[in-house]
């Protein structure tokens, strides 16, 4: 455990540079939006409007931030897997720290949101609460679950990379992700099957806002949310769970067994 | 120690290795050379479990050697790649969280040997202060088997000096198996038990370097050249 938590702070130091970028990208975004609608005095719509679209975009934060760190250890594979520790520890030890810096960064993100929005939706202190709560972990366990596809593809890329150039490698990886994802949804999702499996444990959310209508002219720009009555599966997410812990270990045993330095 | 049995490695088109069969025993520094690409890396590798064999296999103390063999081996690799944000002592620190059988007494008592500041960051070390952290972190490691790849390559002469004499100083000839592979042959010779010649892939010969010396009134540098010639 202890050989772990070092590897996890060499981690934090090795992913430090996604979550900067991502924190001075939005700062700039921050401050370009605010600059350019000042005159207008649209400034805090501006701001939560960037706030949103910014923590849309962190479902690809952690994508992302596997893509670099698995990156930076490509060029020191003899360094990161002379290691005695299971490959499954080094790579969970890459997903905590990039799920922490994601949550930093989107927590940074969601206080503009939320001070923004306050400016154009009337919602009661409950209702943001509630919104902000299921849009801030659907975003963060979308992100992860994203990136555990992304730590395998990145896994097989390594492993082809021995047979071919890296190019072809990634081009591989890359036709294969879709081909992957179109008999995924064609020969699974879209069956009575998986229906069957997935839509249990019915979760009742109420009135929730899921998307922005934007009625802009040149004298105003007027935002509103819409949304409905939402409710989601418990099954779903169960499944999806065991569908990433099953990629995770496949992707730890690649890593273990196969991947050559 | 470590047996290769039959052992063969292929990189798609080409073979690395060839049909190796070798028995390593502990408390020897054992020299492997061989011309570039001859598969003295290759050989390392498969013992450090970083590659396995197309064909064969490699056993350290009779186990089937795998990755997590690294907590059994020691390896330095011929790449001087480390973490740039670190400076020497934090590498050194983050190693000996890795390793258990990491010493850093022995690792301060090295870095003092060897004169390496341990304040400067890695990533404004020069090749030669890279190529002495290396060993460092090689050195300090407790482990039956140290596996140098080309430890001396591309540093001046005084570096190399104080390289061969840190591994004089520093490993336990009792406990510990040392294979370096170098093209250093004049610099290494003196401190060398047994030696072993790789030729495309194939082991040529493995001679015992005393043998060699009184029996047949060679050097390392005569020997290769009747093999290599």
């Amino acid at each position: 455990m202890k050989a772990w938590l070092a590897l996890v702070k060499k981690e934090f130091r090795v992913g430090l540079p996604i979550l900067l970028l991502a924190v001075v990208l939005f700062l700039v975004g921050l401050v370009i939006v605010a600059a350019t609608t000042y005159r207008f005095g649209h400034v805090w719509d501006a701001v939560g409007i960037i706030g949103l679209v910014w923590g849309s975009g962190h479902f690809f934060f952690m994508a992302i931030y596997m893509l670099y760190s698995l990156g930076v250890e490509r060029k020191k594979l003899h360094l990161w897997l002379h290691n005695p520790m299971h490959a499954s520890g080094l790579l969970a030890a890459k997903l905590v720290t990039g799920t922490v810096y994601m949550i930093i960064s989107l927590l940074i993100v969601s206080i503009a949101a939320y001070l923004g929005g306050l400016h154009f939706v009337e919602f009661s202190n409950d209702t943001w609460f509630k919104i902000g709560i299921i849009a801030f972990l659907h975003v963060v366990s979308f992100s992860v679950d994203f990136s555990v596809y992304v730590i395998l593809a990145y896994v097989v890329f390594l492993l082809l990379e021995r047979y071919m150039p890296s190019f072809l490698s990634g081009t591989v990886v890359f036709i294969g992700w879709w081909v992957f994802a179109y008999l995924s949804y064609g020969l699974i999702v879209d069956t009575k099957f998986y229906t069957a499996i997935t839509e249990w444990g019915k979760i009742d959310l109420g009135f929730i806002a899921n998307s922005l209508q934007f009625d802009i002219s040149v004298k105003e720009a007027i935002v509103n949310f819409q949304g409905e009555n939402t409710f989601i599966y418990a099954g779903n997410y169960v499944i999806e769970l065991i569908t990433i812990l099953i990629i995770f270990f496949i992707a730890s045993w690649l890593l273990d067994k196969k991947v050559e330095v | 120690m470590i047996e290769f049995k039959d052992v063969t490695k292929r990189y798609m088109t080409k073979t690395a290795l060839r049909d190796v069969n070798l028995k390593l025993d502990k408390g020897k520094i054992i020299g492997l050379v061989g011309l570039n690409g001859a598969g003295k890396s290759t050989t390392m590798k498969l013992i450090a479990g970083l590659i396995s064999p197309t064909k064969g296999s490699v056993e350290l103390d009779g186990k089937k050697v795998t990755r997590r063999m690294a907590s059994k081996v020691s390896y330095l690799s011929e790449l001087d790649e480390y973490y740039s944000f670190y400076t020497v002592q934090q590498t050194i620190d983050f190693f000996a969280t890795q390793f258990p059988d990491f010493n850093k007494e022995k690792a301060e008592e090295i870095r003092a040997y060897m004169n390496l500041d341990a304040n400067t960051k890695v990533k404004h070390l020069s090749k030669g202060n890279r190529g002495r952290l290396k060993i460092i972190l090689t050195l300090s490691r407790e482990v039956p088997v140290l596996l140098m790849d080309e430890p001396l390559s591309g540093l001046d002469p005084l570096v190399r000096d104080s390289i061969v004499k840190g591994l004089i100083t520093f490993v336990d000839t009792q406990k510990q198996l040392v294979l370096l592979s170098t093209h250093q042959i004049m610099e290494v010779e003196m401190i060398l038990d047994e030696v072993i010649a790789i030729k495309d892939g194939v082991l040529v010969d493995h001679r015992d370097v005393e043998e060699l010396r009184y029996d047949e009134q060679k050097g390392i540098l005569e020997w290769m050249s009747s093999i290599y010639e």
